[in-house]
């Protein structure tokens, strides 16, 4: 199931399919790593607050506006 | 040890030729540019090459700005550059700016790309695109030892093949392979070989072909390749070379026939072709064996925790004001007795009353009161900020707090520069160039000016904690972040604009590697001996100087009326007030020397020590700190933060003087 990234659960991995929003942010968010088919795991999850997520090895913080913006599917 | 000297014979080969000839070379000068992601070692590198002191930690964004460092090298010299870390050469922020400018036109000998063994895809990320800019590259493959922890076995050699360039083992932190990076990269200076290009796949790579053949021969300066990439990715940068509208007209249809294909913009169409490449190469080049979670991942998940992180965070500071509390409380006194008996040094040299009252008051005083009442504080403080930057605790910090920052229209990374503030204003003020707009820039280098810098945290500790008791010297650290909360909440009221996402690396915990924590921690400790102390030895002279003049009181006259009758305090505080817009530790230490005690209970009441420590916290940034202001945000937005600043001090520490008899009752 398609889904923001900001709504996976601590632990829940997904494949990521698309990136939304203004050209600035989906070109600094695929700098990082954050590409259409890249794995991403959710390693920590605040209520409100940001996501810390891990691609290609490295954790992120994400705001949650942020995190709302990448578009996961579930791993086959 | 053992591990150690393993891997050096392990990753010390490199597929480049083993004889440094270095005879021949003329002496010429050579600039090598340390280029690479935040937080893969440049600054280590750096510090070891030239010995330089530029700031170290495990947070992304310390370097955020140009740096110069020159060696000799067999009688050559060698100038080594140091640069903000960068993710990709599309800029966001300003350190990016920098390093970016410095790489595409600052003309290096030689690039270092110095990158992070553990994160080896990431960082190979930027170096596919430092290799499109085909300038003499050297790929300095670091912190072998931490991705030796993680299980991770990197093949140097086949990663060097992979990208047609050289490439070393290092680890930094250790000194270890850095001699062969400095000769390898003067070598590779010399020869002055434009390394090849990597090729991408699919129709990116057939329109990067189609583009170079109109642009040929265009821009004689530039790459041509890369010209063509940064054309399709239609990047800012390219304005000002006033690229022919055929050309631009041509890379158009391009973009839109690939956008049409693949149903997604041509920059992460781009991105996707060089992580592919980036991915490939890692593959093949590194090998990973699974390994038991550590100690510090387990840490980690508690720390980052949604209830946990943030008892903990709370429990560390609280400890840690504690112990640097007490740590300076008992310093402080030992060094008082062992200064109390100097006097006898100058009482019996036979010269005239005047110059031994400014020997004495002046010199003397000066210096012992600087050291028994500043060092004390701040030299197991400079330790414990070493240690907080070197772990990785800040950028938990700054996962915690995000939500909290946003109301002050900061996102996390804003309260990074803002705990900087603690050890100094300065850095702070610099270290706002992580953030990614003006308007945070300037919340952020208001909110830093009101914390408490480590000469504020002399005078809060070192008068109120001694002589009221640590309770209300705490109760000036709350004070100061409600302030600094509601001064934030205005902020970002009034001042329009909006707050951008949090986006931030989270680099592993780490424990802190001793020698250059310490190494820190003693340039810090440095900078108070050779640079404040002399201040504060002139602050007292000037001071004696002053009062034999007669201009004292004349001087406190005039500031009677903010200072007696509005914040009441007694009259000589005005004088030693102006002092402290030089150093704000002065203020306290010139009391001392002035009423020749250090015992502050003889010359202010409890309220008055209140009022005081409260106004000296908020009054007006130091002299470097206002300089530093004008030159990252300009003389107007300078002078609006300072004035703002004075008044709200006045406002506070005046309202605290008047209703002092409520509050103790
Ligand atoms: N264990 C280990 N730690 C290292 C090594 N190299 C660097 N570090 C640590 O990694 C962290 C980052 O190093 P810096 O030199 O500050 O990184 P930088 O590349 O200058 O980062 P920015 O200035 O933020 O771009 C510090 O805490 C260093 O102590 C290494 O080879 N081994
Ligand atoms: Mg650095």
């Amino acid at each position: 199931m398609v889904r923001p990234l900001s709504t996976l659960k601590v632990g829940e991995k997904g494949k990521i399919v698309r990136l939304i929003g203004g050209i600035g942010i989906i070109k600094r968010l695929s700098d990082l790593g954050f590409v259409p088919e890249q794995e991403v795991e959710v390693i920590r999850s605040a209520p409100r607050g940001p996501i810390a997520i891990k691609v290609k090895g490295t954790v992120y913080a994400l705001g949650r506006g942020v995190a709302d913006k990448i578009y996961v599917d579930d791993l086959q | 040890m053992l591990l150690v000297e393993g891997l050096q014979i392990r990753y010390m080969l490199t597929t480049f030729s083993e004889k440094t000839e270095l005879s021949h070379i003329s002496s010429r000068e050579i600039t090598i540019a340390l280029a690479g992601n935040p937080n893969a070692g440049k600054s280590v590198v750096f510090n070891q090459l030239t010995g330089g002191n530029q700031i170290i930690g495990n947070w992304p964004g310390k370097t955020v700005e140009r740096t110069e460092g020159w060696i000799k090298y067999r009688g050559r010299r060698i100038r080594i550059v140091d640069l903000p870390g960068i993710y990709s050469l599309s800029t966001y922020t300003e350190e990016e700016l920098i390093a970016r400018e410095f790489i595409i036109s600052g003309t290096p000998d030689v690039i270092i790309n110095v990158i992070d063994a553990s994160l080896l895809e990431r960082s190979l990320f930027l170096t596919l695109q430092l290799l499109e800019m085909e300038r003499p590259l050297l790929l300095a493959v670091n912190q072998l030892d931490v991705a030796e922890s993680k299980g991770l076995k990197t093949d140097i050699n086949t990663l060097s093949k992979l990208l047609r360039v050289p490439a070393i083992g290092i680890i930094a932190t250790k000194g270890i392979g850095l001699n062969r990076l400095l000769t390898t990269a003067i070598e590779l200076a010399e020869k002055k070989e434009r390394v090849i290009p990597p090729t991408y796949g699919g129709e990116i790579e057939q329109s990067i072909i189609e583009l170079v053949k109109s642009l040929d021969e265009v821009y004689p300066e530039y790459p041509t390749r890369w010209l063509a990439i940064k054309i399709l990715e239609k990047d800012e940068w390219l304005r000002q070379l006033n690229i022919s509208q055929g050309i631009l007209d041509r890379a158009e249809e391009i973009r839109v026939e690939i956008e049409k294909t693949h149903k997604e913009p041509i920059e992460i169409i781009i991105s996707s072709e060089r992580y592919a490449l980036a991915s490939h190469i890692t593959r093949n080049s590194q090998f990973y064996e699974k390994k038991k979670k550590t100690f510090l991942e387990n840490l980690d998940m508690v720390l980052l925790h949604p209830v946990l992180g943030y008892i903990s965070m709370l429990l560390f500071l609280l400890t840690a004001f504690m112990t640097l509390f007490k740590l300076g409380e008992i310093g402080s006194s030992l060094l008082e007795k062992l200064f109390s008996n100097l006097d006898v040094l100058v009482i019996n040299i036979p010269i005239s009353d005047i110059l031994r009252n400014l020997l004495f008051d002046g010199i003397l005083a000066g210096f012992v009161s600087g050291i028994t009442i500043a060092l004390p504080y701040i030299l197991p403080f400079y330790i414990f900020l070493s240690f907080l930057e070197n772990s990785g605790y800040l950028s938990r910090i700054a996962f915690l707090t995000d939500s909290i920052m946003h109301k002050l229209g900061l996102h996390g990374k804003g309260v990074i520069p803002i705990i900087m503030g603690y050890g100094c204003n300065v850095p702070a003020i610099l270290g706002t160039r992580i953030l990614e707009s003006r308007r945070e820039r300037i919340i952020a280098s208001f909110l830093s000016m009101l914390i408490p810098c480590s000469a504020r945290t002399i005078v809060i500790l070192g008068l109120v904690g001694i002589f009221l008791g640590i309770k209300w010297a705490f109760l000036i650290y709350i004070l100061d972040l409600i302030i600094i909360y509601i001064v934030g909440l205005f902020m970002n009221r009034y001042y329009p604009g909006e707050t951008p996402g949090l986006i931030m690396e989270v680099p592993d915990l780490r424990i802190p590697v001793l020698k250059p924590t310490l190494r820190q921690s003693w340039f810090r400790i440095k900078e108070f001996l050779y640079v404040a102390l002399p201040y504060i030895v002139l602050g007292s002279v000037l001071l004696e100087v002053l009062k034999l003049l007669g201009w004292f009181d004349v001087i406190n006259k005039i500031l009677s009326p903010v200072v007696v009758d509005w914040l009441g305090l007694p009259l000589i505080t005005g004088i030693v007030l102006i002092f402290g817009l030089l150093k704000k530790e002065l203020t306290l230490i010139l009391l001392s020397t002035f009423s020749g005690t250090t015992n502050f209970s003889l010359i202010l009441n409890p309220r008055q020590m209140f009022v005081f420590s409260v106004f000296v916290t908020l009054y007006v940034p130091c002299l470097a700190t206002i300089a530093s202001l004008r030159k990252e945000l300009g003389r107007f937005t300078a002078f609006v933060l300072v004035l703002l600043e004075i008044l709200l001090a006045l406002l506070i520490a005046g309202i605290i003087n008047h209703l002092w008899i409520y509050i103790v009752s």
